[in-house]
């Protein structure tokens, strides 16, 4: 019985996973989506009717229809595109519709998406219709530029190794030659682009609609119907990373406004403040991946976009009040035997390793975030206080406090009924 | 004509297939003091628990000074005492405490000096500040008694209300009923001791399988059993024959000896003891005692709950 | 006229009170007498304020380990903890209390006097919920000695909260008058509430772990149904248990909503309500005898 018992429940459990060993490919119609997040936009896959489509309110973000080969990866327990075997574009336009009623009809437009600072920077910017072709070409050509400086800058610095080896030779003759100046490395080149696609602007108010592709013939096209929710954020604050000086590799956050920061007197910590919005758990975690099985639907997190570290931080203390700018900083590993590292602001030609506002614990702080005027940044204030981190015996002391309380209310009632018994006897 | 205040109407209670109370029409007149008998699972404790509203009849109406229980039942409890079968006493407050704590529920009026007053009219004053579950079982009796008067109630019912106690005791509470009775209490007594009935109740019910059997004054009861006088003598010794002679009188109905003992049952209508001296005295007897046997209470119930079984199983 | 008709309210009124609101009051000063002269409530806030103190301990280990500790409100795990066993203290004690009178006869004899079902219920209830006020006082000042021995700060929301748990708790008292007049025993009693309690607790903790495992949804997955059931069966117990509204009660308040919490704790007082008056035609029903 027991055995039996055991062989089902591995059925069960495998049978999520138990495929035949090739994924089967189905020729489908998707939408593949481009959606604005405040980390650059974010590419991912509505494979299938289900997967409802999430996208910020209020914020252009692209979709676009497709046809490609979808099938099925159990080790991610996804649906996946193979756009190498198949990427066909689908014509028509897109309806957008709310509570049955048509909202907007949207036409294909070429788009391009680029990264101004590289691909890795977050800072994402699109451009649809004619300014994306445009774009796109003066990218080509400022890589083309870069490629053929580049090309240059090698070339020269051939040269100019070739000529520090003849001057060596001709120093070990004891002729001297006057050394080429060495040759400039062109500037590095950061713009990062995608290649020009063609899909459909979608810039919504908050709510839930239902698009559907309607082909050239004047039909829906199949398969292309989906839920789409735009959706916006619940706050809007100022969230800080938190780098301590002991630990720098592991920040910690500071979302909610009305958050408390206890550190141990003497610690110095670095505030890196940032512009944060709040978003439902679920529908963020599906902003990313519609098909991702994470996320509450009655849970929130924050969302961090752009950095805040050219404002001003201001602490007041019981040493009174203080304004700290931010500055960058450099982990350097401290020289000889001594282990460990110190937090040192780069000299000069010298990157940094992160930016913040350096504060230096000695009591209870209240942090503001000034804005250029000089008024406190909404949602910027947070308290760090220095908790008591001595002998822990008060906390065992103190839950016999009601006890204690407790027994002599019991023993004062025992003893009234008792001072009747000993007069009775008496 | 005044009220009574305790009138039912085929009041019927059904538990199931079982019928504890059948058809019962019952009054209790202002003032009297009504008791109310009956065998174990009679239907006497169901009885009192519908009167109070703790028990839901089946059928029938109950009627508290002439209005239905279920007007206004809470306003006509607090014109109730009662004591119930069972000592139900707090277990963590001492006795004054317990009183106090229902001369608060009551709203009673100056409690202090009301608890005092009854404390001591029962014998519990120098017990008040004893927990009430250390109290022995008259004491929880007494007390239980004390708890039903702090209110002044104008309708005592009493299940049981000298079970437990000593004779004294007895005496006590039947003493304070009495006077409780002149002072124009109505009370209603469910008890087995029927000599304690017998020396307190006006009149009587008495319930059988669920019926209300017969309900009236005691000397009718005794009444309804009246049938030939009978004579209890009491001889010196015994004498031999002495029934077949008495037998040979013709006012004798019914002669029977028992040793020094003779039971002799006459014709009504005259006193026969001369006669019956000169016989037993003729036939050698001497008398040493001799009185005529009145019915008593036990006898009336002895017989009416017995008919009534026959008439139930005819 | 209208002095006549204010004569005749007032005099209605004071009636009222005489026939029911002062044996209810009566019962309610015995009962609260008895139950804050016995051991039981005060072990039940030791308890809760030792777990407090055993999260804020850890709290501090934090801090000195890794120097840093970000964190909303250091008491809002205690808090919970706290509510929620006096809570279910709350339920258990008014369920002991009224199974325990009714099997000793003291249910029947009050009837006697002028105590109703309801006024018998609605004394109890209110006599368990000024007992629960006294504790959250209790509560609330070892919370305080915690906050001054420890550093961490007790925040005004948490305060708030621990007043408005009020509200959830009457509705767990309520609960627990409820199973008391449907079951006539004291042990079914308080397995059933105890019982109900844990389920709630249970459940929910299920729920949350289930929630948090990943499990694609578009293929059959056995976690992706037990989460769905998880989920669908709390969503119900949630408004049928009280215990779904402290955990409600307190997350809103905690997150500094009082409009929020304030109309957890109304609709809470509501649930309190209408369960009060099931128990007391439950009681009706089943009879206060023993």
């Amino acid at each position: 019985m027991n055995r039996a018992v055991i062989a089902t429940l591995f059925l069960l459990l495998s049978a999520g996973t138990a495929r035949a060993q090739v994924p089967v490919k189905e020729r489908q119609f998707v939408y593949g989506i481009n959606a604005f997040a405040w980390e650059g936009y974010v590419g991912s896959l509505s494979a299938r009717p289900p997967h409802t489509i999430y996208v910020l309110a209020g914020h252009r973000s692209i979709v676009s229809a497709r046809e490609t080969l979808v099938y099925f990866w159990p080790i991610t327990g996804e649906y996946r595109a193979d756009w190498s075997g198949l990427n066909a574009s689908v014509d028509g336009t897109l309806e957008v519709l709310q509570a049955g009623r048509a909202v907007t009809v949207l036409l294909r437009q070429p788009y391009v998406i680029q990264y101004p600072n590289g691909p890795d920077s977050g800072l994402a910017v699109l451009y649809v219709g004619e300014e994306a072709a445009r774009r796109y070409r003066a990218f080509v050509e400022a890589r083309n530029q870069y490629r053929d400086a580049l090309a240059r800058y090698l070339e020269a610095r051939r040269r100019y190794l070739e000529a520090l080896d003849r001057a060596a030779a001709a120093r070990q003759r004891g002729v001297t030659v006057t050394l080429p100046p060495a040759p400039e490395e062109p500037g590095q080149f950061r713009l990062f682009s995608s290649d020009v696609h063609d899909g459909f602007l979608i810039n919504l108010p908050q709510g839930h609609y239902v698009i559907r592709v309607r082909g050239p013939d004047g039909r829906v096209v199949a398969g292309s119907q989906r839920t789409l929710v735009a959706f916006t954020h619940r706050r809007e604050a100022v969230g800080f990373t938190i780098v301590p000086q002991t630990r720098w590799t592991v920040p910690e956050r500071a979302d909610e406004p009305g958050s408390t920061i206890y550190a141990r007197r003497d610690q110095v910590l670095y505030f890196q403040p940032y512009a944060a919005r709040e978003y439902n758990d679920l529908a963020y975690a599906r902003l990313v991946n519609p098909q991702s099985a994470e996320g509450r639907s009655d849970g929130w997190r924050w969302e961090y976009s752009q950095s805040l570290v050219e404002d001003r931080l201001q602490l007041a203390g019981a040493s009174g009040v203080q304004t700290v700018t931010g500055r960058p900083y450099r982990v350097e590993q401290k020289t000889g035997e001594a282990l460990g590292y110190e937090v040192i602001e780069p000299p000069a030609g010298q990157t940094s390793d992160f930016s913040g506002f350096k504060v230096q614990v000695q009591g209870t702080l209240n942090l503001a975030l000034l804005d250029a005027a000089g008024r406190p940044v909404p949602g910027s204030e947070r308290i760090v206080r220095v908790p008591r981190l001595g002998t822990a015996w008060p906390l065992g002391v103190i839950p016999l406090l009601p006890l204690t309380l407790g027994a002599a209310v019991v023993a004062w009632r025992r003893e009234q009924l008792g001072r009747t018994q000993r007069t009775r006897e008496a | 004509m005044t009220e009574p205040v305790v009138r039912t109407e085929q009041l019927t209670k059904r538990y199931d297939g079982l019928v504890a109370v059948r058809d019962l029409e019952m009054r209790v007149e202002p003032g009297e003091i009504y008791g109310f008998l009956g065998p174990n699972g009679a239907g006497k404790t169901t009885t009192l628990l519908m009167v109070l509203g703790i028990l839901k009849p089946t059928a029938g109406r109950i009627y508290l000074w002439g209005r239905p229980l279920v007007d206004d039942s809470l306003a006509v409890k607090r014109r109730i005492g009662v004591v119930g079968e069972h000592d139900y006493i707090f277990d963590h407050v001492t006795a004054d405490e317990y009183l106090r704590f229902f001369a608060d529920l009551y709203g009673v009026a100056n409690p202090a000096a009301r608890i005092e007053a009854l404390l001591d009219r029962l014998g519990l004053l120098e017990f008040r500040t004893l927990r009430a579950r250390d109290f022995s079982r008259g004491m929880k009796q007494k007390l239980s008694l004390a708890r039903s008067l702090l209110h002044e109630p104008e309708l005592l019912l009493l299940d049981e209300p000298v079970s437990g106690l000593d004779p004294h005791g007895i005496v006590d509470v039947r003493h304070l009923l009495l006077e409780l009775n002149r002072s124009g209490v109505t009370i209603f007594i469910s008890s087995h001791l029927l000599s304690e009935v017998e020396q307190t109740a006006h009149r009587v019910g008495i319930m059988h399988r669920g019926r209300l059997v017969r309900q009236d004054t005691i000397p009718a009861l005794r009444g309804m059993l009246r049938r030939d006088p009978t004579l209890e003598v009491e001889l010196q010794a015994p004498v031999p024959h002495l029934d077949a002679q008495l037998l040979a009188l013709p006012v004798v109905r019914q002669a029977q000896t028992n040793g020094r003992r003779l039971v002799v049952t006459v014709a009504p209508g005259a006193d026969h003891r001369g006669m019956i001296s000169q016989a037993v005295a003729a036939a050698g007897g001497v008398i040493v005692g001799m009185h005529a046997h009145e019915p008593t209470l036990e006898e009336a119930f002895l017989t009416l709950t017995d008919a009534a079984v026959e008439r139930w199983v005819s | 006229m209208g002095v006549v008709a204010g004569v005749r309210d007032a005099t209605r009124i004071r009636s009222a009170w005489i026939i029911s609101g002062r044996p209810t009051a009566a019962m309610i000063r015995l009962d609260l007498f008895s139950t804050l002269t016995a051991l039981a409530p005060y072990a039940v806030v030791a308890v809760a304020a030792a777990l407090a103190g055993f999260v804020l301990q850890n709290d501090l280990h934090r801090v000195q380990e890794d120097g840093l500790l970000v964190i909303g409100d250091p008491f809002a795990v205690s808090l919970y903890g706290g509510v929620l066993l006096l809570s279910v203290y709350l339920a258990a004690s008014a369920a002991m209390a009224v199974a325990r009178e009714r099997e000793q006869g003291t249910v029947e004899l009050l009837s006697y006097g002028p105590v109703s079902a309801f006024s018998y219920l609605l004394a109890k209830f209110t006599s368990h919920v000024l007992q629960y006020m006294f504790l959250v006082v209790l509560l609330l000042g070892s919370y305080l000695l915690l906050a001054v021995a420890t550093g961490l700060h007790l925040r005004g929301t948490t305060l708030l909260a621990m007043a408005l748990s009020i509200g959830p708790a009457a509705a767990a008292a309520a609960l627990g008058l409820l199973v008391a007049a449907l079951i006539r025993r004291v042990r079914p009693t308080i397995l059933a509430v105890l019982g109900l309690a844990l389920g709630t607790v249970g459940l929910q903790v299920a729920r949350e772990v289930l929630v948090r495992l990943p499990a694609p949804e578009f293929h059959v997955n056995p976690v992706q149904v037990l989460r769905w059931a998880a989920v669908a069966v709390s969503s119900i117990t949630q408004w049928l248990l009280p215990f779904g509204y402290v955990d409600r009660e307190l997350s809103v308040m905690l997150r500094g909503d009082l409009a929020g919490a304030l109309s957890v704790t109304v609709a809470a007082c509501v649930y309190a309500a209408v369960v009060l008056a099931l128990a007391a035609a439950g009681l009706d029903r089943t009879g206060i005898r023993r």
